[in-house]
């Protein structure tokens, strides 16, 4: 218990959840870990009252859907407390502050179906803003959707936090792209067009996104990395898993 | 050569073959005042005392031929516009740069920024149009932001907005993103994106300059050719012209990719190098990496037609690579050494036109798959037999002479003009017909 003591982790709740469960509670308190059920087992050391804290304080939290927490556990004192950070749910007031930011302006749709998608945190417009924006721009779902489904920047699923977009175009895809590609798996664990368990990163392929200067290339956001090696490609996977946008952005090279 | 990006291997310097018109200063971070002091703005107030017809007979004089890939004269395009009545007109600079293996709009926008929106005003002018739009791919999102920034110091510093330079005249661009759709550089597409539409072409005629955005009349050029009205207004036409080819003026940025050494933009007089200097010159493609040979060059994006290394020696100008079957298209210069497979390279090709292929009409979007199921074919021992290829070859001339729009109907540019260079590579897995599998 001590090794949990002054641990903090971020717990985060998925609709589709993964189904394995931490098998030791440090585990469960240092790492990102997606859960759709936890169960805790007693320590001899954790006093019933602390326990319930416990369940009463997750419980509560994992009612907030796709709400992102930390949990500060201090053993010593018992104290339990949960902190919501800043990766906010999109709700409805953004979405409409977003069309209102383009004067709801139907022949704006383009651009606030990205800044939507931007700010959903999973790089994807749900359904439900979709119907939002057809209705306040008075246009009919469809077409929001025929736009959704044409352009390839956008998507109507749920991708990760990072998306790592490799570019399959002739310039870069014969310089070495299938190694590069190769990499990117093997530091993500997922295959392309996967996304990882916990929703950070997810790896896609996309049409030339020019930089074949600096080819094999990839995009990730609005930030361009090029000339890639095993160990740029371990670096932009580690700070996607570890959410490290600064040293990405001090990485890229657009 | 023309650095697009920081971290590159710094201290390679101009080739002696490059000609700096259009990029004789240009700086990583760009700013309003550094290029005032260096004479910005002086094209704008000369055109703006000048006649319409005026400014246009220059830009036609210069033989200006349009930098996007088609070589649409601008001087015929600006005089058409020019002679419609109908108002309000619009200004429309395509910077939807999804052509693979071209990145020269990329470093004007990030580089060059007030040169180009220099451009569009001037054109603001000569139509006195009521907005100018710029039409920036979704994937240079950070370039929209530098654009929407040089755009408000250049209202600050008064040269847009309203009654600009005291001439009661009042203009304004927007920057409007795409969102990922190759199609939406076919300028017809390209509107209806503005719009906020699915960006599939639209039937021509109407011709633009009659029925464009929001169907009035529309000016639609791309950023390398905006970029050089300027240049056109401050030198005159004859001295562009002269600069170039007798055919067709000026510079041309082309953009080397591939196996070459140095890859990266360039600046070169229209004519004037060979596409030899282009990818061997030290100071300029340098040679292929690793020292193996050329195989192939893959010229003005993937709708382009592919050179091989007999051609090499054919000036880089929109008259000669024409003659040699070769065009110049948007400038990229793919390069490929001989470890790649022709089959390949094609396949990659034609998955890029199924993946960007926008449904709309058959010839497009079936003919492209189709074309992979036959180089797959090819590539596999035995697996065609010669009626194939026959039926390949009808199946390259129905896309091209049905498909709707320019992307269809160039698709197959690229098998059509390798199946002569390296037929033995086509013909070496085919099967005689009756031939068992």
């Amino acid at each position: 218990v001590s090794a949990v003591a002054k641990t903090c982790g971020i717990l985060r709740r998925r609709r589709r959840g993964n189904k394995g469960l931490p098998t030791k509670w440090n585990r469960c308190l240092t790492t990102r870990f997606c859960f759709s059920r936890l169960f805790i087992v007693q320590n001899a050391e954790w006093t019933n009252g602390f326990v319930a804290g416990l369940y009463t304080v997750l419980a509560t939290a994992l009612t907030v859907p796709s709400m992102n927490f930390f949990v500060y556990i201090t053993v010593e004192t018992k104290h339990l407390m949960v902190y919501s950070i800043n990766v906010q749910e999109l709700t409805e007031k953004r979405v409409l502050e977003i069309m209102t930011g383009y004067g709801n302006d139907p022949q704006q749709l383009i651009a606030i179906l990205l800044d939507i998608q931007a700010a959903s945190n999973r790089n994807y417009v749900e359904q439900r803003w979709a119907e939002l924006a057809a209705s306040v721009l008075n246009i009919s779902l469809s077409k929001i959707y025929d736009i959704l489904t044409f352009y390839a920047m956008f998507s109507t699923k749920e991708r990760g936090e990072f998306v790592i977009e490799i570019c399959k175009s002739a310039p870069c895809h014969f310089t070495n792209v299938e190694e590069v590609e190769r990499w990117f798996e093997e530091a993500a664990g997922i295959y392309i067009g996967e996304t990882t368990k916990d929703g950070r990163l997810s790896l896609i392929r996309t049409s030339c996104i020019g930089a074949c200067d600096i080819g094999p290339a990839v995009k990730i956001g609005e930030n361009v990395f090029g000339n890639l090696t095993e160990d740029k490609v371990r670096t932009l996977v580690r700070c996607c898993m570890e959410g490290k946008t600064k040293e990405l952005e001090s990485l890229c090279q657009n | 050569m023309l650095h697009g990006r920081k971290n590159e291997g710094a201290g390679i310097v101009m080739s002696e073959l490059e000609l700096r018109l259009l990029t004789d200063s240009y700086s990583d971070s760009p700013s309003i005042e550094e290029y005032i002091k260096a004479g910005g703005f002086a094209a704008l107030r000369k055109a703006a005392a000048l006649k319409s017809e005026d400014v246009i007979s220059e830009v036609s004089k210069a033989k200006l031929l349009g930098r996007g890939g088609a070589a649409y004269p601008a001087g015929k395009k600006w005089e058409h516009l020019l002679h419609i009545e109908e108002t309000p007109k619009y200004i429309v600079c395509n910077a939807d740069e999804g052509e693979p293996g071209t990145f020269k709009d990329r470093l004007i926008m990030e580089k060059l920024p007030f040169k180009l929106l220099e451009g569009i005003i001037i054109a603001g002018f000569v139509f006195r149009a009521k907005a100018g739009y710029i039409y920036v791919r979704g994937e240079y999102r950070k370039i929209q932001k530098r654009l929407v920034e040089a755009i408000k110091s250049i209202h600050k510093a008064g040269y847009l907005g309203a009654d600009i330079m005291g001439t009661g005249y009042d203009f304004d661009i927007h920057v409007i993103s795409g969102a990922g759709a190759y199609v939406c550089g076919e300028n017809s597409a390209l509107l209806n994106s503005t719009e906020g539409k699915v960006g599939r072409p639209r039937i021509k005629p109407p011709h633009l300059a009659e029925v464009g955005l929001f169907l009035k009349p529309t000016l639609v050029n791309n950023v390398e050719s905006f970029t050089n009205i300027p240049l056109i207004v401050n030198i005159g036409g004859d001295a562009y012209l002269e600069a170039g080819h007798p055919d067709s003026g000026g510079t041309k940025l082309i953009c080397l990719s591939g196996h070459c050494k140095n890859r990266g933009v360039f600046e070169i007089p229209l004519g004037k190098v060979s596409l030899r200097d282009a990818i061997y010159n030290s100071e300029m493609g340098g040679g292929i990496m690793k020292n193996r040979k050329l195989k192939f060059f893959h010229l003005g994006g993937q709708s382009g037609p592919i050179g091989s290394p007999e051609q090499l020696d054919t000036i880089y100008s929109y008259t000669d690579l024409r003659k040699a079957g070769l065009a110049v298209g948007s400038g990229a210069i793919v390069v490929m050494d001989e470890s790649v497979s022709i089959l390949e390279y094609l396949k990659e090709v034609t998955e890029f036109f199924i993946h960007e292929s926008c449904g709309k009409c058959v010839p497009c979007r079936e003919g492209n798959r189709q074309l992979l199921n036959y180089l797959q074919m090819l590539s596999t021992p035995g697996a065609a037999a010669t009626g194939d290829l026959n039926a390949l070859r009808s199946l390259v001339r129905a896309m091209s002479d049905a498909s709707f729009c320019g992307l269809g109907q160039t698709a197959a540019t690229a098998l059509n003009s390798a199946w002569k260079l390296f037929k033995s590579e086509f013909e070496a897995n085919v099967r005689p017909d009756g031939g068992a599998l």
